[in-house]
This record gives C-alpha cells, sequence and structure tokens, in this order.
C-alpha cells in the first residue's frame, strides 16, 4: 500500500532562449481515498495477475473516477482559467470595477454561454491577478512549519506588488551617482533584496468536496511559475520526471490527500529546426572568433629563432632586519656576454627612502618598487656543454638619516631564476667590515663606510679568470635581508614544440652540445640549475639546500642532476672541497 | 558544436558563500549577484540569490554562517570580463532598521580547483559627521545605487568608504575547452620558490 511520494519540492532552474508563451505544462491532480487506494492496489494486482493469463474481474474497474476526484489540465504561459470562486464573483457586473475585472466579466460570460469550460478544479492566478502565496514561503523548509515569517520572507513575498513600475533587466552598472546618501525606505525594500523582474504564474486547484467549490479556504497552490526577461524559468516544484506524484494535503477537518503530477508538455523542437539552429550557433560563434581574431591581427610578434626572451616584471618588496632606518636600495641588472638588451632600457634603479615599522620582531621597510626588463639571450658558443649564464641583479642596501649620514647596509645579488613563473626570494645581505674599532665609530658617528669598488665583487668579479676564488682576507658582517617577487616569462619559437618531461631533461643536455645545428634556446628552459654550484664534502648532488663557502668554482657545467639552490653567504672560510662526483 | 573546433569555452563555478566575520554585527543575511563581460552569458544555474538569516555562535567562535550555495555555469568567446562575484551584506542596526554592512567583489578563479577566498567588506560612509549622525539616527545610512558598482572601478574617486567584516567563499571551479583555445590557466607544476632564506637546511633527498 506504500506509495512512492516525491518529497522533493525544490525550485528547479530552466533557461531558454525560446519565447516564453511556447510553455505548456500539463497538471493532473487525482484524490487519494481509502477506496480508491484499495481500488489503486487491486487493479495492480489484477494486472499483475492478468499477465499471468488470469479471468478479469469486472468488479475492480476503479469506480472512483468520478467527476470531484481526478483532472487534468494543459496550462499554457499566463492562460487563464478562472475557478468556481472567481465565476462566481465575477459574474456580476457591479462588482467588477477595474478593467482587469470588466475583462474578466466578459469572458466568464462568453464561456457561459458557450457552455465550454474546460476546467473544473485547476485553475491559475496569472501575473495581473494580485495574489501572492504566503503559505509557500513557510512552509517548506522546517518541522513543524513556523507560522511567523521573517521579514526578509515578507518582502520578497512583497515584490510582485511593487512591480508595477517593471525595471528593464539591464546590464549597465551606473558610473555616476554611486551613493545614495539617504535612502529611503522604499529603496531600502528594494534593493536589499533579490528584485529581478520577473512574470509570475501559479497553477491552483479548488481541493473542496465535489459539489461545494468556489470556496476560497479550499483553494491550493500547485505549481508557481516564474520567468524573467533573460530566458530563466523557474518551476517550484519541478516536474515529476516519474519520481512519483507530490502528496497534497487538505486542511480543514476533513483531510484528505492529492497526488499532483506535473509535466512539461511544450511541443518540442523538430529535428531539422533544431539542427538548424546549432548550425546557426556555430556559425554566430565562430564568425565572432574570426572577428576577433581579425581585431588583433595574424602577426604575433615572435623573436627570431634561436633566440630567447626573457621578460621580467619584479618587485623589490621589503627589506627587514637592518640597522638603521631610513633605507633604500639600489640596483642594478648584469647581463652576461650572450645577453643583449633592448636599446632604452635602463637596467638599474633607487628605490625611495623608506622608514622601517617593526613588524614581529624585526624592522621592516616596504618598498613596493617595481622594475621590469627584459632581454635576449642568444647561444653563442655551441662548443662544449656550457649552460648559459643568467642575468644577476645586484643590489645595495643603504640608509640615509636625518643627519644625512649615509651608510652602506648591505650588499647581495639575485640570479634571475631560470624557470619561468612567480618567485618570492628573500635574499641576506652582508656588509664589509674594516678591523678595528675606528671604522666602526666612524661609522656611527659621522656615517661612510667601506664599500666595494665594483659591486660585481659581490658575487664572482668581472675580472675575474680562473677556477678559484678566494675571499680569504675580507671580513663582513651579516645585516638583514630583502625580499623580492618575480614574475619571470620565458619567450622562444622552440616553446610550443612541447614540454619535455624530467626524465628527457638531462639527456638532452648532453645532446644538446652534440647537436650543433639545433637552436639550443628550447632545451635551455627546462633545466632547473643554477649555474653556480660549489664543491661538497658530501658526494650526492640531489637537490641539496647547503651553505656554500668561499670558494667556488666557476665555468664547469652543471652536471648535477636537479636543482641546487644557494643558501647562505656565511662569514670567509678557506676550505676546500671535493668536487661533485658525478 | 565540434568537438575539435571549439568556439566557446565553459566556465562551471559551485562553492558557497561560507561564513561572514563582522565582530560588531549580528544577524545578518546576504545576497550575491555576478557581474561579467559583454562576451560572457551564463548558461545554467542561477545568477543571483539571498540566503538566510543568520546569528553568531553561542560558542565564542564569533563566525557567522550562511553556507549558502553557488551553482552557475558561463559560456564565453573571450576572457576579457571574466565574471566577478558580489556580495552584499545586511543586517540590522541597533533600532531594528535594515542596513547595509558590507559590499565586497573578488573575481571568480581562473584555474581549475578548490579556492578560498576572504574577502573584506566595506562600506560607503558620509563625509560629514552631522550627516553620519543623522543617518545612524534615522537607519538610513548611505547604500551604493547598484551593488554591482563595487564589481568596477569606475566613479570609485567621490566615494568614502569604511572597512568592516570579511566573508569567505569557497569555489570549485571547472573549465572546458580553455586549452584548445589557446588559454592556459594551469598553475606551473615546478618547485614555487626557491628559498635563499637558509632557515630550513634539508641534506640529502
Amino acid at each position: 500500500m506504500a506509495e512512492v511520494w516525491c518529497t522533493d519540492t525544490g525550485e528547479a532552474v530552466y533557461r531558454s532562449r525560446d519565447a516564453v508563451k511556447n510553455l505548456r505544462i500539463r497538471v493532473r491532480i487525482q484524490r487519494v481515498t481509502s477506496t480508491a487506494v484499495i481500488s489503486h492496489h487491486l487493479q495492480q494486482r489484477v494486472q499483475s495477475q492478468q499477465e499471468r493469463g488470469i479471468m478479469e474481474l469486472d468488479t475492480f474497474v476503479s469506480q472512483t473516477q468520478s467527476v470531484g476526484d481526478e483532472e487534468e489540465l494543459v496550462v499554457g504561459w499566463q492562460e487563464k482559467f478562472f475557478s468556481q470562486y472567481e465565476v462566481d464573483l465575477y459574474q456580476t457586473e457591479s462588482v467588477c470595477q477595474t478593467p482587469l475585472e470588466k475583462q474578466y466579466h466578459e469572458e466568464i460570460m462568453a464561456m457561459e454561454r458557450a457552455k465550454k469550460r474546460r476546467n473544473q478544479r485547476i485553475f491559475t492566478y496569472t501575473d495581473f491577478d494580485r495574489f501572492t502565496n504566503w503559505e509557500e514561503q513557510a512552509q517548506s523548509l522546517m518541522i513543524p512549519t513556523e507560522t511567523r515569517r521573517t521579514f526578509l520572507a515578507e518582502r520578497m513575498a512583497n515584490i510582485r506588488h511593487r512591480r508595477q513600475e517593471r525595471r528593464p533587466a539591464d546590464t549597465s552598472v551606473p558610473k555616476t551617482r554611486l551613493v545614495v546618501w539617504e535612502p529611503s525606505s522604499e529603496f531600502m525594500k528594494n534593493s536589499h533584496i533579490v528584485n529581478t523582474p520577473m512574470q509570475t504564474m501559479h497553477l491552483m486547484a479548488d481541493l473542496g468536496p465535489p459539489g461545494k467549490l468556489g470556496l476560497k479556504e479550499n483553494e491550493y497552490v500547485l505549481c508557481t511559475i516564474k520567468t524573467d526577461s533573460n530566458g530563466v524559468v523557474t518551476v517550484k516544484p519541478d516536474f515529476n520526471n516519474n519520481r512519483g506524484p507530490y502528496r497534497l494535503e487538505t486542511e480543514g477537518e476533513k483531510r484528505e490527500v492529492w497526488r499532483l503530477y506535473l509535466e512539461n508538455a511544450s511541443a518540442p523542437i523538430p529535428g531539422e529546426e533544431k539542427q538548424r539552429e546549432q548550425r546557426m550557433y556555430i556559425d554566430l560563434y565562430s564568425r565572432h572568433k574570426d572577428y576577433l581574431n581579425s581585431l588583433v591581427g595574424q602577426d604575433f610578434e615572435m623573436p627570431p629563432p634561436g633566440i630567447l626572451r626573457l621578460l621580467v616584471n619584479g618587485e623589490i618588496v621589503s627589506a627587514q632586519g637592518y640597522e638603521y632606518d631610513n633605507l633604500y636600495i639600489h640596483f642594478f641588472l648584469e647581463l652576461p656576454n650572450s645577453w643583449s638588451s633592448v636599446p632604452f632600457q635602463s637596467l638599474s634603479g633607487v628605490t625611495q627612502t623608506c622608514r622601517t615599522r617593526t613588524l614581529g620582531k624585526d624592522n621592516v621597510a616596504f618598498f613596493s618598487y617595481p622594475f621590469t626588463f627584459e632581454s635576449f639571450f642568444r647561444k653563442e658558443d655551441e662548443s662544449e656543454d656550457s649552460l648559459p649564464q643568467w642575468p644577476v641583479l645586484y643590489f645595495k642596501v643603504l640608509s640615509l638619516d636625518f643627519w644625512q649620514r649615509y651608510r652602506t647596509e648591505g650588499y647581495g645579488y639575485l640570479v634571475i631564476p631560470s624557470t619561468p613563473g612567480h618567485h618570492r626570494l628573500t635574499l641576506q645581505t652582508w656588509r664589509p667590515l674594516q678591523t678595528g674599532t675606528v671604522a666602526e665609530l666612524r661609522r656611527f658617528f659621522i656615517g661612510g663606510a667601506p664599500e666595494l669598488e665594483d659591486i660585481s665583487d659581490v658575487r664572482i668579479p668581472g675580472t675575474f679568470k680562473g677556477d678559484h676564488l678566494s675571499r680569504l682576507g675580507f671580513r663582513t658582517q651579516t645585516t638583514g635581508s630583502v625580499t623580492f617577487n618575480l614574475n619571470c616569462i620565458q619567450h622562444a619559437r622552440g616553446i610550443s614544440e612541447g614540454p619535455k618531461t624530467n626524465a628527457g631533461r638531462q639527456r638532452e643536455s648532453t645532446q644538446r652540445s652534440n647537436q650543433h645545428h639545433r637552436p639550443a634556446c628550447p632545451r635551455v628552459l627546462n633545466i632547473e640549475l643554477n649555474l653556480e654550484f660549489f664543491c661538497v664534502r658530501v658526494t650526492q648532488v640531489n637537490k641539496l639546500q647547503c651553505f656554500i663557502s668561499m670558494c667556488m668554482c666557476s665555468g664547469q657545467h652543471g652536471g648535477a642532476a636537479g636543482s641546487v639552490a644557494v643558501t647562505q653567504l656565511q662569514g670567509p672560510g678557506g676550505c676546500e672541497f671535493e668536487s661533485p662526483s658525478k | 558544436m565540434t568537438a575539435n573546433n571549439p568556439s566557446v569555452f565553459l566556465l562551471m563555478v559551485n562553492g558557497q558563500i561560507e561564513c561572514a566575520n563582522f565582530p560588531d554585527y549580528d544577524d545578518l543575511y546576504c545576497k550575491y549577484c555576478f557581474v561579467y563581460g559583454q562576451d560572457w552569458a551564463p548558461t545554467s544555474g542561477v545568477e543571483e540569490g539571498i540566503s538566510q538569516i543568520t546569528s553568531k555562535g553561542r560558542d565564542s567562535s564569533q563566525n557567522l554562517v550562511w553556507n549558502f550555495p553557488l551553482d552557475i555555469t558561463f559560456k564565453s568567446t573571450n576572457p576579457f570580463g571574466w565574471p566577478q562575484i558580489v556580495v552584499s551584506v545586511y543586517g540590522p542596526d541597533t533600532f531594528g532598521n535594515d542596513v547595509v554592512r558590507g559590499y565586497g567583489a573578488v573575481h571568480i578563479p581562473f584555474t581549475p580547483g578548490r579556492h578560498t577566498r576572504n574577502i573584506p567588506m566595506f562600506v560607503p560612509e558620509s563625509t560629514s559627521r552631522l550627516q553620519k549622525f543623522t543617518s545612524w539616527l534615522m537607519g538610513r545610512r548611505p547604500e551604493y545605487t547598484d551593488p554591482k558598482v563595487v564589481a568596477q572601478g569606475e566613479g570609485r574617486e567621490v566615494t568614502r568608504v569604511r572597512s568592516q567584516g570579511f566573508v569567505t567563499l569557497q569555489f570549485s571551479i571547472v573549465t572546458k575547452d580553455m586549452k584548445k583555445l589557446g588559454y592556459d590557466t594551469t598553475s606551473t607544476e615546478q618547485t614555487p620558490t626557491t628559498r635563499l632564506a637558509g632557515t630550513e637546511q634539508l641534506y640529502g633527498t
């Protein structure tokens, strides 16, 4: 006897570009009475027995198909069907005051004369009728149903009444007069809720006892359909879609249960037209695409073959941990030999002077100094398997105080990362120390400090040739750190050939050296190594982060697989290490 | 649409307006809508909505939770005008009037996957003290004529706003045919940052 009801009465949102007037809905209601239930059940049993070839039982044909207990109707969009109550009400001409009521009167009289009335119980309220479904707002979500509505629910239900000015669904956002300084309560009621203008239609049913139709208390909402001008159709509750009927229970002394079926009866688009429509859409979009293409043009500025173009948009974010205040940073970019730059591009800069503030334990100065540069790499020598040297950004941090005392705070350098993308790097700095206390006193009282003559001494001096760099005897003191944000873009013709996997990279770097005719640039991109690498005592050189001492070996190729990163510059130490075994 | 040669790409947004953090206010509800460029059109789903009214929890979390679902699919021929979601929060003031508590907007994320966005909210503010007092007294706080204003930058120079509160949104994004049309929105798979800070030392692998 258990029947499968559909309990999901939430609303469903559909989108359609077709005219809403083509919407048709088939509504069917059926009363569930005790005899109806039994006969329904027996009917099912009989039918199953019939399938097995047993004699039919006439008596069990459903006798409850009386007029009052079942009805089906196909309703079009905004099609007005009158309830018994309305028929009774609008028959007398004196009651009709507004033009709408007068129109209803005419229609009802015509209907009565022609004796053509298609509906008994099911009727509709169109957009023009001033009907608001109060119960719907309160009942759906909670058990037991809450009788008092929140103010928001009241406002949302009231939208329809105030929608007479019918604001068009405009997508333009106001550009002037953005703020309403003293909003009226009317404005607030309208703007605090979702008030897109919508056309509504309610499918109703008069579920009174048969013969006693026409009482307003017996009206129940079957379905609410809303559309807006954008082709959005909201149906609440949704079509049954073979999920079982909805359950309607009447109030009043005699609680009756009705089944509700809703079905979309709109005429579907014939196959040919559908195809034509799809072709038209495809056409439209491809033409739009061509139009956009024509605006942009076909020529995309590509670097010449064999050249890698590097674009760096960077930012000096902050400097932290320095002794003195009023810091500024002076940086410049050094391009190694195979790199060239766009003319009239400045490769150096000075930030503003920034006062620090305490953030946590550090004194931080935020610069937010943007810089950008573009450079081109051309592989000069294809002979050995040397990897390109990437540009280096040298910087020094200086402080200038109120007394015009100028001090160096730190030197550091940053090798532009060889992988494209976003990098946030924090680099430690050091400053040179002179032996003895006099220099420090001078620095404190008067300002001035030893500076490096050539800033590239910070890394590998330009004049350096050889394979053993020693900074023995040089004293420095560790100072704070500087944070950079870099966004790197690499642009070359070889990139569009597709990405290479990790395993293939190492092979390629050794293969590359053997193939002189191939452009070296594309391969460069996929290698994650930094160029300087250092000798360490540990034989495993896979993805190590390690200290480097002041002994560095330069000029050899990076045979290590995986990335080796530079972490910290410590004080001078003249230790010797083994070369990496590979 | 032929699968080999698509002319539009789809952006499917699922998610929720999860919660709000307004230390001074309670009993808030929010409303959202999407703002997008001319070449974008929603193909399915709900474009705007209004949430329930929620109060702060009894424990000390001070979070106002809506968990209000978002579900929309856009189609477009052009990434210009990428959709933004505009959230407006309203609530009662001390006299019981319904006033605006914050506006905020954020772009829908580009990359497929799960994202959380914590957007700060602001309200327009009157310039003179007297106007501030009368609007507090009468319960008529300045509001934007159309909340979609916060999704664009024009006309902002004449407004003065005060920041208050945050709203947390969660998105799950799926895109279709973006790669075929030549747009690459995947994040880089390599190790994201090269840290030279020296604070963590990892020896060996």
